[in-house]
């Protein structure tokens, strides 16, 4: 077996006193040399700069997927040679002709403040390289330097104003440690001393995303203000716009053109608009990936709306659209509904079909468009889970078999 | 008098910095291998990497889970596998076999409950981080909720020290049925908002052996394959059913590891 060592465990012994020590001692030290350089050393350099625009307060322009020009008084750092960063990799570089091409670097913001993060994504043209992989690599001020795999980038600007140069690359493996280099591109990048109303989190317009799935993605848009918004006007990145009032939306991009593991950067663009002023704005970049095909597809295509209290009749009910294949032609038998109670007791029952979900509309071999009812009886307080299993039959005699949940309490509060 | 007050002073400053320490790098720092995961030391499965390297990161990114209330099957014995995606980026893939004894749900109970996760993580300037995590949910089964999720789309639960943002993930596990999420919401669309989730009880993937002697290498380089437990033999690489090291007559077996292996080049 090759498993060798254990790493050690967690013990953290109380250090409180022992550090108080230390840093006593560690003071005792250090004091002499701050005292001398406080009265010998200037005051520390500080760029002086008018308040730059917030990343929000656009125009309603789309953002520039530009570099941002640069700074009259802030002296761009000369560049480091590929080669001083390929020795700080501790790699061997090798520059490749390609047929790829960096097009540009699009950004979230123009510039970003001291010890704020800011996200870049590559554009990519040209003809793809098989076996290429996408990388950012930066020099450090220790003389290292740091690297991020993929096609997009969370940087975090330092804690010193300045410029800074971050580097995209496609490379592919050579072997060893040797990297071949097929196509790169530099940015220079505005890194601001700011006051602490200049910070992102006090920015009016803010977009925050959380995954629901594969190719799912909730936004937020977080807005912060005196004015009233109007409309939320969404581009998703992928040709797919949006309107709304409110300011959340749900959407899925069609990942199947993707390789398996193949990723994605789609660059989504908010625009609020208010009752009064001008429309403010915000970008973020949303990475999705592929994954390996089913082999086989499911039986019937189902979508599911989550429950909520049917006001004509009481109880719940959950929208439902059930799609089947050409040919398939099914027949619908019955509905067993569980209720699964919170001590893990259950409760099983067979219904004719028709008598659990209402059908709106019938689709075509067999699929409707519908909902599901669930009586308030069903959905007492004791139980913690209801789940339907519909059965039916192809043309050909084949059970079909398809399951959902139409009802499920939140888990109690610990 | 002035330098004993300058002294106390700097102390204290220094000493608050420490204790408070607001500010945590991201990522894991203490994993004993850098760049030189590639190319040095033993390599059993001669996929390129050091074998010790494989298990200090299989071990350092090992997920932490929570489980439901209702949780009825947390038997498992996790089994890894690790491979480099690419010396460029310093990116490897870990291949985390959950192997649960069974799936206990109400409607789908079946032997062996072969679920996993795949987490993709990088090294830079003294760190690893986790850049993506695959989570299987059903995989290969009529509500097939796996996804792939980026590192900002994971909990990490910062209160152990050694962990960080980026570091190993939290996830969520269906109750009874195992399909993992990156968080309530999403476990709670799961399966046709058939699964599951709370914050009940956690605990790390492997609660007992830190993953010690599981690296199954790969399907063409095999180090772990048959597994006898309890007078029974799983055959974890090969394709055949998973059973969970039991065989219930009651119920059916799993489909073993080897087609997801097979998908993501294991």
């Amino acid at each position: 077996m090759r498993n060798t060592s254990v790493p050690p465990g967690n013990s953290r012994p109380p250090l409180f006193l022992g550090l108080a020590v230390v840093m006593v001692l560690l003071a005792l030290t250090l004091t002499p040399w701050l005292r001398q350089d406080s009265v010998e050393s200037p005051a520390p350099a500080r760029v002086s700069e008018s308040r730059p625009p917030t990343a929000v307060a656009r125009p309603s322009t789309p953002p520039t997927p530009s570099v941002p020009a640069p700074a009259p008084r802030v002296p761009v750092p000369s560049a480091p040679s590929v080669d001083a960063l390929s020795a700080a990799l501790h790699e061997e570089r090798v520059s490749l002709t390609s047929s790829v091409i960096v097009e540009g670097i699009d950004m979230d913001r123009s510039r970003v403040c001291a010890g704020e993060a800011m996200s870049l994504s590559a554009r990519l043209g040209g003809e793809p390289e098989p076996g290429a992989v996408y990388r950012w690599v930066w020099p450090v001020s220790d003389g290292g330097a740091e690297l991020h795999p993929g096609p997009t980038l969370q940087w975090k600007a330092p804690a010193a104003a300045g410029r800074y140069r971050v580097r995209f690359q496609v490379c592919k493996d050579l072997g060893g440690r040797r990297v071949g280099v097929l196509a790169e591109r530099e940015v220079v990048l505005d890194v601001r001393s700011c006051g602490e109303g200049e910070r992102q989190q006090h920015e009016p317009l803010r977009l925050a995303v959380t995954q629901r799935g594969q190719g799912t993605f909730a936004f937020q848009a977080l807005f912060e203000g005196p004015a009233r918004v109007t409309a939320y006007a969404w581009d998703f990145g992928d040709g797919t716009t949006s309107t709304t009032t409110e300011p959340s939306v749900e959407h899925t991009y069609a990942l199947q053109e993707l390789g398996a593991q193949e990723t994605r950067s789609f660059t989504v663009r908010l625009q609020a608009r208010l009752d009064r002023g001008g429309p403010l704005e915000a970008t973020t970049f949303v990475l999705a990936r592929g994954q390996p095909p089913a082999e086989v597809p499911p039986p019937v295509e189902l979508r599911i709306s989550r429950w909520r209290p049917d006001s004509e009749r009481g109880g719940w009910r959950s929208e439902v659209v059930v799609r089947a294949p050409e040919k398939a032609d099914i027949t619908w038998e019955r509905l067993e509904r569980v209720l699964v109670h919170w001590d893990g007791e259950t409760d099983f029952a067979t219904h004719p079909w028709r008598d659990v979900l209402q059908v709106e509309e019938h689709l075509e071999h067999g699929g409707f468009r519908g909902y599901v009812k669930v009586s308030a009886a069903e959905a007492s307080p004791d139980i913690k889970q209801i789940l339907d299993t519909l059965y039916g039959h192809d043309a050909v005699g084949k059970e079909v078999v398809v399951s959902w949940s139409p009802f499920k309490r939140e888990p109690p509060a610990k | 008098m002035q330098r004993v007050a300058r002294i106390a002073v700097v102390s204290l400053g220094l000493l608050l910095t420490l204790v408070g320490a607001p500010a945590r790098a991201d990522g894991l720092g203490t994993i004993p291998y850098g760049d030189n995961c590639w190319g040095t030391g033993t390599d059993a499965d001669r996929d390129g990497l050091n074998d010790d390297c494989e298990y200090q990161v299989a071990y350092g990114f090992m997920p932490r889970f929570w489980f439901d209330s209702g949780e009825s099957g947390y038997a498992r014995r996790p089994y890894y596998a690790v491979k480099s995606t690419s010396f460029s980026t310093r990116t490897l893939q870990i291949f985390y076999m959950d192997t649960f004894f069974e799936d206990t749900g109400v409607t789908t109970g079946h032997d062996g409950d072969p679920e996993f996760q795949i987490l993709e993580i990088h090294y830079s300037a003294g760190r690893w981080y986790l850049d993506w995590a695959y989570l299987s949910a059903h995989r290969k089964s009529s509500c097939d909720s796996s996804a792939w999720y980026s590192y900002s789309q994971l909990e990490y639960d910062t209160t152990d020290t050694r962990n960080s943002y980026r570091g190993w993930p939290t996830l969520y596990v269906a109750e009874d049925k195992h399909a993992t999420y990156n968080n309530l919401s999403t476990c709670d669309s799961g399966c046709f908002a058939q699964d599951y989730c709370s914050r009940h009880a956690s605990q790390m993937l492997d609660t007992t052996d830190k993953l010690v002697s599981r690296n199954v290498g790969s399907t063409t380089v095999q180090l772990i394959n048959s597994v006898l437990l309890n007078g029974k033999t799983e055959r974890l690489l090969d394709d055949v059913e998973f059973k969970g090291w039991d065989d219930q007559w009651y119920r059916p077996n799993s489909q073993g590891y080897r087609r997801h292996l097979n998908d993501f080049g294991f």
